[in-house]
């Protein structure tokens, strides 16, 4: 068919595709062998895993002890990670909830990605609140279910409790979320299978889709439910989280901004981290004319502008603790950047604040390598953010004789480690069965920017 | 009944829409449209109502919510109250994240779930696939055939504006769910689940154990005593004994060692001490006596001192009466080393009455005799 | 039995060995985890009384009253035994001396009493031995010493009761030419040589701080480690009665050289070095006598530039407090106590302040005495040589000197509690019974004479001195007979009770613990001060760098080295555990280059140590101060105390004994075991060590370049001045600060509300009350490296805050415990209850429902949670016997924490509701409360509106910690006030 480009809006996907070729190009990795390439990386990712559980299970077998902790700073690497995953997910809810809302197109080629990093993050994330504690096997007494003693239920005053249920619904959500996106390209799979099982298993899990009108009207119905739902959702999970702080009497925690400071701060990592997947990803399986340099420019706008959030939250901090005339609250502070852990603090502000600027200019932004580099740093700037509030907060609290140092153990620093090998594991799994692309939404689009389109798109 | 079923199918979004309305314009009745990915627009122009699944997604959120901070209140306040930081019982600003949360998974799930049933979707259905390819690039509108003015010439001119890519007649019942349903209520599948249950029960009732053991505990954290408990074996001690004997000659606190001709001394002292209370206290007082009276006393001595106990009841020589004659003239000393050490046929009571008690006790005994000499006893 | 003493892994039944071993059999999963903590629950037999004795009621404590045996001092003690062995020991509130108050070495003698590696049985030539055998080769030695003219000798420590004594001197006459030796490691010689020669009697003047107004100490660490410290800290304290009706403190100034207990509690302290101090003492004689219009007794050594000022000062207050002033001198030094003793009699103490008719009898020994031994046995005379709780060996100085010369003897017998330097080189080795065990007497201060009655019947096969010379002589009895033998005839005439029969008399002692009885008649010779002859213009001199010697609050000369409990009670200055040191002052440590933790080499005559540098501030320049008691053999034995794991660090490396014996380095000079002595080399090797301290940041200022510009100083801790405390009652106060919340206050205290008072002003940092609470709450020992991570279990921590210049330091302690929040931080975030606040107002923390998340500590603005990292042994199965059955052993991963012994309270409810009768006020009495000699800390019921807590709680000196937070804390402290001696200050 005849395909002039309009002016005014740009296509979304490359190539000129029709939709036999979106089809057939988002199942391929599907139906290859899978590449030397990718045992390896799996391997790789095999291997940080089982460090972890070894760490994980000698920490299980001989204390909490065997972390670096002590009576002055109870929580340093186990809580950092747990925050660092969670925000993470963000991206992921905000990429397929709030950019459907939004009407932002572009998303359809990556949120499928994005979700499932999502849930993904949270599966590490969650482990860290359990092997944390003193005795896990008790971790189930936190959920407040009928028992016998008492019946005595759990504080619903305590943060814990509140992450605990957000943590949960969040997972609960996106997963639904993601699984009933993926449906309809499970029927796609499903008919267009040649090996037996493979067409039992999609069959299994399409749900007999058959792509009905009437479905999909239903369906899209509460797609836009569920991301009108997801929306506040995501916000509030993170808002919890950063409560777990805020509520106590820490100077350094009790800080009122941070509800929107720590969702910033997700939403900034998470796209960091969705940028650094999806580069990969569109090297690997060749799919630059579905990530086109267009998807990459508008999530390295967003880094800018939650970039500049999280800017102005660091600003914000050391100016409340300044006028708040707090002497706890002002050392703290001070204490942060020039104290014994300076350097961590550093850290963060120029990966978090210096890097990202960066993008600004289109030049960076259309250089893949440099986004690619650029999404690390900032990862790596926002596990040291959430080091830094919780760590260096607490080593010098109120009492001077109390004040301590901390510095991490290797069962630590291999928790930590495990904890991205489950992640890149689950990844790896994800990118080899399942499609990564929304192949229904994708075509959905196809025709958008293809000007004798009348009703192209919408 | 059989029907005569029209199947168009088309390669773009436009053409099935255009199709669609045209169709629908004209009259026909479509029986549904299968397409790859969801066309917008072509609800309306196949004329369907919009869904009302809004509405259960509403009401689901509004049940989470109050079920949840009515769960947190009645747990907090009412089934187990318990002072937290100085909080009130029910401090309702802390229960709104919670409340929240459960209200977004209940519209959440509860309306994924409603929209399953409602379209009838269910892991392992059998898809009613009208034409294979609606799930890649093709578009497939189903007409009925369903009064006789229907020609399928006419609609195939009717449709060849839209690119109608081909057409096909077929006679059959309309798309319905596999008479088999979901593979969760196949015979065999249950067949199985049945015998795998069966076979579980049998090897656990077949497994050997040993009921005469104890309960086998599961990681039982401080169950067990680290200090020794006073019964307890104990093999630091030549007779394995946690209880020690104290060593001869010492003297604990409280126990200064009883020396009868003392016995008067203390016992005019303890009068007094009794005397300088106020009167309820007394009377409290008397209840503790009578309390460690029936306790170690009545089994002999009886309810009124008469000696008449169950014990003697049972055959063993009764006791004096404590309320004869020569038990009036014993002096509370007196009484005191008798319980102390014993006389006769009562054995010493010392180790097991505390000295305190044993005051009691005749305090009680002196009341006794009063009531028995009618009210005019010492 | 598990000799793996104290660190025996297996902390109990609960956590057997199989499960360990099960445990590494299982594999790497949360799964093996599970079922590795599977067990069977336990089958337990009950083996009850055949006949129970009165006292004994299974899971209730009876006391006996008793007498320490920690050290010499002899405070009456309260036993608390429970199915009848020790599980705790309390001071006796009625004891003249000590007043209820107990030091923290004496809290942990109950642990000592557990100790699995005390000698057991005798041993003849390193060979177990029979009594039977061990008599015969005695009494066999002792008839050939005899034959051959040989001498006889017997050395022992002050320890030694009168009727140990009466023994002795029995046992002595049966031989020509036999001798009694007394040794103190911690000599006060030189105080009763002096006294010998103003008075004409050898003896140490019974001083009495309560009735100072000034009080002028040089080097005396009177409220450590000085004679009877807990006696005179309660007497200092009652010397300074703040919340009188009139306010009155006594003035203390202390003069030294490294910074003391004592000196961190002085109202004016100076620093000099002990080379400098006689001279000091020399210009406070004439400028007194001066004062008081007299030519100087002695030569005047001319103004010190430094100290002149305060030194006119000084004696200015001393002639205007005349006959209640007190000057006391902690140096072994003959002149030193010469002058020390003509001042009290010029200042008209003696009689007042200064008791000579009813001396003390706490130190008795010689230095001069022991020297002469040697000799003697160098000389081949001694064919007999018995040593009864001594250890020259150890700390006599010279390395080996005495075990050397003791070789020479015709033979050795030695009594120890565990194999020590001395018994390693006897002939015959006897088992020494610990003081709960056998029945001995003690008279500490003429008249004051006290029953040491046992509480267990002994688990070795031991004898005391008394019975062994008993027996050697001929004559079998009982100690009980021998003892009341002997006070029949020497206490019970003397007696000024209204006592009839000896019977009752005995009765009353053991019942009581103690009797007071007319003083011996001691005749004196008016003082002399021709006797003050020796007090020569200079005294002895050292070089650039001096090295000194102190005893530890802790170890004291080292008797107590075997006790975990005390090597891990931090140094109340330093707050260092498991290690001995050398202090330095900032500036010599900057001389040297030297930083905290390097090794340095100390160079003396003839003798050399290697120890780590501490740098302390408020300490002489030109001193390195090294304490005494550490280096003990068998200290290796800790080498696996705390936890294992893969990146712990052991305590002590195996071999490696805990600190170094600084010992044999003293030097023995002009017939005194001198307190110090000149340094030749002074240099660091290069290597360096950890040292652990359970307090990182000594300061309430914050860290230069840190601190916001006016907030250099935390408002932790108020203190003022006596002055200006009697100038306004909330002198030194903070503001109060306004506390704004969303929620209402809904509870109400229906029966009790538990509350603390803790008075600043009186607590001097001793630490007694963090080993009571440690006793009392089954706290475990953790080892070196757990403290180095700061993961301390201690539930009461003392912090010590330094503040002013190094010339004129002063010290604030705060000890620092669960502030039993009404408001508590740590309650609102516990995910799963358990943490809670009871209907009393107590902040409780239910162990069997926490899950660890220690979200709570964090919360914590005092941090004073302690968090379960390991699974903390609790000793071996012989150790286990001092755990208090109310308290239950907190497992791996949970946490806890003070509970204002929650367990006492519950026990004195039950004992009232018993009697249908209310709580009195002061009838629960916490662990720490109970223990503080100087009774610094208050507990009490706030609904009582007439309890001294509610008095001190309304009083002006109250403040909370941390108020601002709005946490409510249950816990007030008193204003620290300090006379520093301004005009009104010191009133005399």
């Amino acid at each position: 068919m005849p395909d002039v480009v309009s002016e005014i809006r740009r296509p979304l996907i490359g190539g000129n595709k029709s939709y036999g070729e979106v089809t057939r190009e988002v199942c391929a990795p599907l139906d290859r062998k899978s590449s030397a390439a990718w045992w390896t990386t799996l391997s790789a990712a095999l291997a940080m895993l089982v460090l972890g559980v070894v760490a994980v299970t000698y920490e299980l077998r001989t204390g909490i002890g065997t972390w670096g902790l002590n009576n002055t700073v109870g929580w340093a690497f186990d809580i950092t990670n747990f925050v660092f995953w969670i925000g993470i997910g963000h991206a992921g809810t905000l990429i397929s909830a709030i950019l459907f809302l939004f009407n932002q197109k572009w998303r359809t080629s990556v949120n499928r990605s994005a979700e499932a990093m999502t849930l993904f993050a949270v599966m590490c994330a969650g482990i860290f609140p359990v092997i944390h504690m003193g005795r896990p096997w008790l971790a189930h007494w936190v959920i407040p279910y009928p028992n016998a003693r008492g019946p005595l239920w759990v504080n619903f005053r305590s943060p814990l409790v509140w992450d605990m249920f957000a943590i949960g619904t969040y997972f609960i959500v996106s997963f639904t979320f993601w699984y009933v996106g993926l449906i309809p390209d499970l029927a796609t799979i499903r008919d267009r299978a040649t090996s037996k099982i493979k067409k039992a298993l999609a069959g299994f899990f399409s749900f007999g889709w058959d792509g009905s009108n009437r479905t999909w009207q239903r369906y899209e119905t509460i797609y836009l439910l569920l991301a009108g739902l997801a929306t506040p959702l995501v916000v509030s999970v993170h808002t919890i989280v950063s409560w777990d702080f805020a509520t106590s009497l820490i100077p350094g925690w009790h800080t009122t901004i941070f509800p929107p400071y720590f969702v910033a701060g997700a939403v900034f990592s998470g796209f960091a981290m969705v940028l650094t997947l999806m580069l990969i990803v569109r090297r690997v399986l060749h799919f630059e004319d579905y990530i086109t340099l267009h998807h990459i420019g508008a999530m390295s706008k967003i880094i800018i502008a939650t970039g500049g959030i999280v800017a102005l939250a660091y600003a914000t901090e050391f100016f409340v603790a300044l006028y708040s005339g707090n002497e706890y609250e002002r050392f703290t502070f001070v204490n942060r950047a020039l104290g014994p852990y300076g350097w961590a603090y550093w850290t963060m502000v120029g990966c978090n604040i210096g890097v990202p600027q960066l993008l600004w200019l289109k030049k960076i932004r259309s250089n893949v390598a440099a986004v690619f580099v650029i999404s690390l740093l900032i990862n790596v700037g926002m596990w040291f953010e959430r080091f830094v509030i919780i760590t260096i907060s607490l080593s010098r609290d109120y009492l001077p004789a109390s004040w301590a140092s901390y510095s991490p153990t290797t069962i630590e620093i291999a928790t930590l480690i495990g904890s991205f090998g489950l992640f890149f594991t689950l990844f790896l799994l994800f990118s080899r069965f399942l499609p990564m692309i929304a192949i229904g939404e994708v075509k959905g689009i196809l025709r958008y920017g293809r000007s004798n389109g009348k009703e192209a798109g919408k | 009944m059989s029907r005569r079923l029209l199947v168009a199918t088309f390669g773009d979004e436009r053409d099935i829409l255009g199709a669609t309305r045209r169709a629908r314009e004209s009259g026909y009745s479509i029986l549904d449209v299968f397409t790859p990915f969801a066309v917008h627009g072509l609800d309306a122009a196949a004329g369907l109502r919009p869904s009302r699944l809004p509405w259960i997604c509403f009401a689901l959120g509004l049940t989470g919510a109050i079920s949840k901070l009515w769960y947190q209140i009645w747990t907090s306040a009412t089934s187990w109250p318990v002072n937290v930081g100085g909080k009130p019982l029910n401090s309702v600003p802390a229960f709104v994240p919670v409340t929240f949360e459960i209200m977004v998974l209940f519209a959440a799930v509860g309306t994924v779930l409603a929209f399953l049933i409602v379209s009838r979707l269910r892991p392992g259905r059998k898809p009613a696939v009208i034409y294979d390819r609606t799930t890649d690039d093709r578009f497939a509108l189903v007409l009925v055939q369903d009064d006789a003015g229907f020609d399928a010439d006419v609609v195939r001119t009717l449709l060849e504006p839209f690119g109608l890519l081909e057409m096909s007649e077929r006679i059959e019942d309309p798309p319905e769910r596999s008479p088999r349903g979901s593979f969760l209520i196949r015979p065999v599948f249950v067949a199985l689940s049945a015998a795998g249950l069966i076979i579980f029960a049998v090897l656990t009732y077949l497994t050997p154990r040993d009921f005469t053991e104890p309960n086998l505990l599961i990681l039982p954290g401080m169950v067990n005593s680290v200090p020794y408990d006073p019964f307890s074996a104990d093999k630091n001690f030549p007779d394995g004994k946690t209880l020690r004997a104290p060593v001869s000659g010492t003297i604990a606190r409280g126990f200064y060692p009883i020396d009868s001709s003392k016995s008067e001394e203390e016992a005019t002292t303890v009068r007094a001490d009794f005397g300088k209370l106020s009167a309820d206290r007394q009377r409290e007082i008397d209840e503790l006596a009578a309390g460690v009276y029936s306790t170690f006393c009545q089994p002999c001595h009886g309810t009124s001192g008469a000696g008449d106990g169950l014990i003697p009841q049972h055959g063993y020589p009764p006791p004096p009466a404590l309320t004869a004659e020569n038990a009036l003239k014993l002096e509370d000393g007196r009484m005191f080393n008798i319980i102390t050490f014993g006389r006769g046929n009562m054995p010493s009571l010392g180790h097991r009455i505390s000295r305190e008690d044993r005051w009691l006790v005749i305090r009680h005994v002196r009341q006794l005799q009063h009531t028995a000499s009618g009210g005019s006893g010492p | 039995m598990n000799h793996d003493h104290h660190t025996g892994r297996d902390s109990g039944p609960a956590m057997g060995f199989n499960r360990r071993s099960f445990l590494k059999a299982a594999g790497f999963t949360l799964a093996g985890v599970m079922v590795a903590g599977c067990e069977r629950q336990k089958v337990d037999k009950a083996i009850p009384f055949l006949v129970k004795p009165e006292e004994v009621i299974p899971g209730t404590s009876t006391w006996y009253a008793s007498t320490c045996g920690g050290c010499t001092a002899g405070c009456g003690i309260l036993i608390k035994n429970r199915d009848g062995r020790p599980i705790k020991i309390e001071g006796n509130p009625e004891h003249p001396l000590s007043g209820g108050g107990l030091c923290a070495t004496g809290q942990a003698m109950v642990l000592s009493l557990y100790d699995s590696h005390r000698l057991q049985k005798p041993a003849l030539r390193g060979k177990p031995a029979l009594w039977d055998e061990i008599d015969r080769a005695v009494t066999g030695q002792l008839e050939k010493t005899r034959r051959e003219g040989k001498t006889v000798r017997i050395l022992t420590s002050s320890a030694p009761g009168p009727t140990a004594l009466a023994a002795v001197a029995k046992f002595l006459t049966a031989f020509p030419g036999a001798k009694h030796i007394r040794y103190d490691p911690l000599s006060a010689s030189a105080i009763a040589d002096a006294h010998q020669q103003c008075y004409g009697r050898r003896f140490i003047p019974h001083y009495r701080f309560d009735r100072s107004g000034v009080i002028a100490s040089f080097d005396a660490d009177f409220l450590g480690t000085w004679l009877s410290p807990v006696e005179f800290t309660r007497a200092y304290r009652s010397g300074r009665p703040i919340d009188g009706m009139t306010p009155s403190m006594s003035h203390h100034v202390q003069i030294e050289s490294r910074m003391s207990l004592s000196g961190s509690n002085a109202d004016r302290r100076l620093v000099a070095r002990p080379d400098e101090q006689y001279r000091l003492l020399l210009r406070l004689t004439a400028l007194v006598d001066r004062e008081a219009g007299r030519t100087p007794a002695v030569p005047d050594p001319g103004p010190d530039p430094r100290h002149e000022d305060e030194m006119r000062r000084l004696a200015a207050l001393l002639n205007t407090a005349r006959g209640n002033s007190l000057v006391v001198c902690g140096a072994n030094h003959l002149p030193s106590q010469l002058l020390t003793a003509y001042l009290n009699h010029t200042l008209q103490n003696t009689g007042a302040t200064v008791d000579l008719d009813a001396p003390s009898y706490c130190r008795t020994g010689s230095d001069a005495a022991v020297a002469e031994l040697m000799a003697e046995l160098d000389s081949g005379g001694v064919g007999m040589l018995i040593v009864w709780d001594a250890n020259p060996a150890y700390d006599w100085p010279g390395d080996g000197a005495f075990a050397g010369s003791m070789k020479k003897a015709g033979m050795s017998v030695i009594c120890a509690s565990h194999e020590d330097e001395t018994s390693h080189e006897a002939t015959v080795v006897l088992p020494k019974a610990h003081p709960m065990e056998e029945w001995d007497d003690a008279e500490p201060v003429s008249g004051i004479v006290s029953v040491r009655q046992p509480a267990i019947t002994p688990f070795g096969d031991t004898r005391s001195l008394t019975d062994c010379l008993h027996r050697w002589t001929g004559d079998t009895i009982s100690d009980l007979e021998a003892i009341k033998n002997w006070w029949r005839a020497a206490f019970f005439p003397r007696r000024n009770t209204a006592a009839d029969s000896f019977d009752t008399f005995w009765n009353d002692a053991v019942y009581r613990g103690f009797v007071r009885v007319n003083p011996a008649p001691a005749p004196l010779k008016p003082f002399n001060t021709s006797s003050l002859g020796p007090c020569g213009e200079s005294g002895p001199r050292g070089g650039e760098l001096v090295l000194e010697f102190y005893p530890t609050v802790a170890l004291l000369d080292g008797r107590h080295a075997h006790n975990p409990w005390l090597q891990e009670l931090p140094d109340p200055v330093t707050k260092i555990v498991w290690d001995n040191y050398a202090s330095v002052s900032p500036a010599t440590a900057a001389g040297n280059g030297l930083h905290r933790g390097d090794i340095v080499h100390v160079g003396l005559d003839g003798a050399s140590l290697e120890l780590p540098v501490v740098i302390q501030r408020g300490q002489a320049d030109g001193t390195v101060a090294v304490a005494l008691g550490y280096g003990k053999m068998g200290t290796d034995r800790f080498s696996s105390v705390g936890p294992e794991w893969f990146e712990g660090v052991r305590t002590v490396e195996p071999g490696e004994l805990v600190g170094k014996n600084a010992g044999p380095a003293r030097e023995f000079r002009d017939g005194y075991l001198a307190n110090w002595r000149t340094v030749r080399e002074f240099r660091g090797t290069g290597s360096a060590r950890r040292l652990a301290a359970t307090q990182e940041y000594d300061s309430l200022r914050m860290p230069a370049g840190l601190a916001p510009p006016d907030e250099e100083r935390r408002p932790i801790i108020q203190e003022t001045t006596l002055s200006a405390y009697l100038a306004s009652r909330s002198a030194g106060s903070f503001p109060k600060p306004e506390i704004h919340t969303i929620w209402p206050d809904e509870y109400r205290f229906p029966h009790h509300r538990w509350a603390m008072a803790i008075d600043l002003s009186a607590c001097t940092g001793c630490s007694a009350c963090v080993v009571g609470c440690q006793a009392e709450n089954n706290i475990p020992v953790v080892g070196k490296d757990e403290v180095y991570r700061n993961r301390e279990m201690a539930w009461l921590r003392i912090d010590r805050y330094y503040s002013g210049e190094d010339g004129d330091l002063s010290v604030a302690y705060q000890p620092m415990l669960c502030q039993h929040c009404e408001h508590a931080p740590c309650e609102t975030v516990c995910p799963v209850l358990a943490t809670v606040h009871s209907d009393e107002g107590l902040n409780q923390q239910v162990y069997n429902r926490c899950v660890g998340t220690r979200y709570c500590s964090n919360n914590c603005p005092y941090k004073i949670r302690r968090f379960n990292w390991f699974d903390y042994s609790h000793g071996d199965d012989m150790q286990r016997l001092v755990l208090n059955p109310d308290v239950v052993v907190r497992e791996r991963g949970i946490m806890e924490k003070c509970s204002f012994c929650v367990q006492r309270i519950q026990e004195v409810k039950i004992r009232a509701k018993e009697g249908r009768r209310p709580i009195s006020d002061g009838e629960v009495k916490t662990a720490c409360e109970q223990s503080c000699p100087a009774q610094a800390i208050v507990f009490g019921d706030l609904r009582d509106p007439e309890s001294r807590i509610s008095k001190m709680q309304s009083g002006p000196r109250m403040y909370r910690v941390l108020e601002e937070t709005g946490t409510a804390p249950s816990i007030a402290y008193m204003t620290l006030v300090r006379n520093r001696g301004e005009e009104g200050g010191a009133d005399a």
